[in-house]
């Protein structure tokens, strides 16, 4: 633990000093995030001890629950008001993949229904579909932004909104899912991936670190899948009026 | 004089938008080249966005054959009140895929061959068979124009809402597109509600007009 704790006060002070000698300006940001970082995940460390030794499932849906919240506030700061409702929608998508990834693989008896899977699979899974959502909601509103000529060309000709926005959409859910399905391509042929790595260092064996990995990855590309359509059709579904009508409108 | 005693295509009652324009009232009948001329500003492209029902009025009726447009399915109106935007825009890589679009998206418009419809399309806007597997985008403004012109005709509307159609055209291809319009009513019978800021357009088209200007509250 000592040690622990002198190895990372080595490495932030050799990164400060890098950064101060580099002029690189980076030194308060590096010291306000390498203080958040511990004081979160400390945080983040108590509580998972405290859930994991009351096992109680309410307790874990809590959790997830609070997760999802913060990942759906995350990406709706992000997608600023071009998304009406961007909060709600992001939790949303968010939620929906989570629940359907984590489903899954309690149907299929996969993982079993205690703390120790559901708490970590379910922030992996959180963060991978926050991410997928974020993007998902930014490439939405800046296509719409760029295309609107080509969304109103089709909405004279009787188009409903999902087949005047069919290619943006398409677009949108293609390129928020590039990272997720680029990281399941290079695999363990660049990267060994977090949970892996953990796994190997707490002495487990190659194979079972590999099983418990791939169905990492295969959860992840899942409920980024999930979370990216249901945030696009909910997007898509917010810039228009029942009446197919843009809820910008561009009239001059 | 023989009294109309058809119900109007398209009326105006005492419309008024924003600030734009205010108790607007005309009558287009079918096989009508009704056009709307104006300085700009003056509200001509938002009255046809309000008859596509792009835009809602803020008071007042529009009637679509004697319906009020928002009491019309909106798909259903703008499939029989087509609008053709000032700028040409495309909806697919191909001439193709542009002219076959509405057909795609209203199969119930598509006859049997499509292909037949498309080509009719075509012939109608002043194209031939040789364009269809031309990309959009690699010709020319006038040709692309002539191309969405022919999108809008394969719906077989009830209507053409026409958005300063040959703005952004050259003499040339302006004198073209003009042509195709005065023929499609001539010879085809179709009614047509045309944006214009050319005096000389509007009076060398026109069978019923009205200056936007002059209505100006």
């Amino acid at each position: 633990m000592t040690g622990d704790i002198i190895a990372g006060s080595i490495l932030i002070l050799a990164t400060l000093l890098f950064s101060r000698r580099q002029h690189l300006g980076l030194e308060s940001d590096l010291m306000t995030s390498a203080v958040r970082a511990l004081l979160q995940l400390t945080i983040a460390g108590s509580i998972i001890h405290l859930v994991f030794a009351i096992d109680k499932f309410v307790l874990v849906a809590l959790i997830l629950i609070v997760m999802v919240l913060i990942a759906g506030f995350t990406s709706a700061k992000r997608a600023g008001s071009s998304v009406p409702g961007a909060f709600k929608s992001a939790s949303l998508s968010i939620a929906v993949g989570v629940f359907l990834s984590l489903s899954l693989l309690l149907l299929l008896k996969v993982i079993a229904p205690t703390p120790i899977y559901l708490v970590p699979l379910g922030g992996i899974v959180i963060g991978n579909a926050m991410k997928a959502v974020s993007v998902t909601f930014d490439l939405v509103v800046r296509q719409f932004k760029e295309k609107v000529e080509n969304i109103e060309a089709a909405l004279v000709l009787g188009a409903t909104p999902a087949q005047a926005t069919e290619q943006l959409y398409r677009n949108s859910v293609r390129t928020a899912l590039i990272p997720v399905i680029d990281t399941l391509k290079i695999v363990g042929l660049i990267q060994i991936p977090g949970a892996m790595t953990g796994m190997l260092l707490a002495g487990e064996s190659p194979l079972n670190a590999v099983r418990l990995q791939i169905m990492i990855l295969l959860m992840m590309v899942f409920s980024g899948v999930i979370a990216s359509t249901t945030a696009a059709s909910l997007a898509r579904k917010k810039l228009f009026t029942h009446d197919y009508q843009l809820v910008q409108q561009l009239d001059n | 004089m023989e009294p109309v005693t058809e119900t109007p295509l398209l009326t105006f009652e005492k419309v008024f938008f924003r600030n734009i324009f205010s108790n607007l009232s005309f009558t287009v009948h079918r096989k009508d080249v009704f056009v709307l001329s104006g300085p700009s500003g003056s509200g001509k492209t938002s009255l046809l966005r309000l008859v596509n029902r792009l835009s809602e009025p803020d008071g007042g009726r529009i009637l679509f054959e004697g319906r009020p447009v928002a009491n019309w399915d909106v798909v259903e109106l703008r499939r029989r009140a087509v609008m053709l935007m000032q700028k040409p825009v495309p909806l697919g890589n191909t001439v193709l895929e542009n002219v076959s679009y509405g057909l795609r998206i209203h199969p119930e418009s598509a006859s049997r061959d499509m292909n037949e419809q498309v080509l009719r399309s075509l012939a109608m806007a002043g194209l031939d068979a040789s364009f269809l597997k031309r990309e959009f985008c690699r010709l020319s403004v006038g040709e692309q124009q002539r191309v969405c012109l022919a999108r809008a005709l394969a719906l077989d509307a009830e209507v053409l809402l026409l958005d300063e159609p040959t703005a952004s055209l050259d003499p040339e291809a302006a004198r073209h597109v003009e042509e195709t319009i005065s023929d499609l009513n001539r010879n085809g019978g179709m009614t047509i509600l045309l944006v214009t800021h050319d005096g000389n357009q509007a009076e060398r088209l026109a069978t019923n007009r009205l200056s936007l200007g002059e209505m100006k509250k």
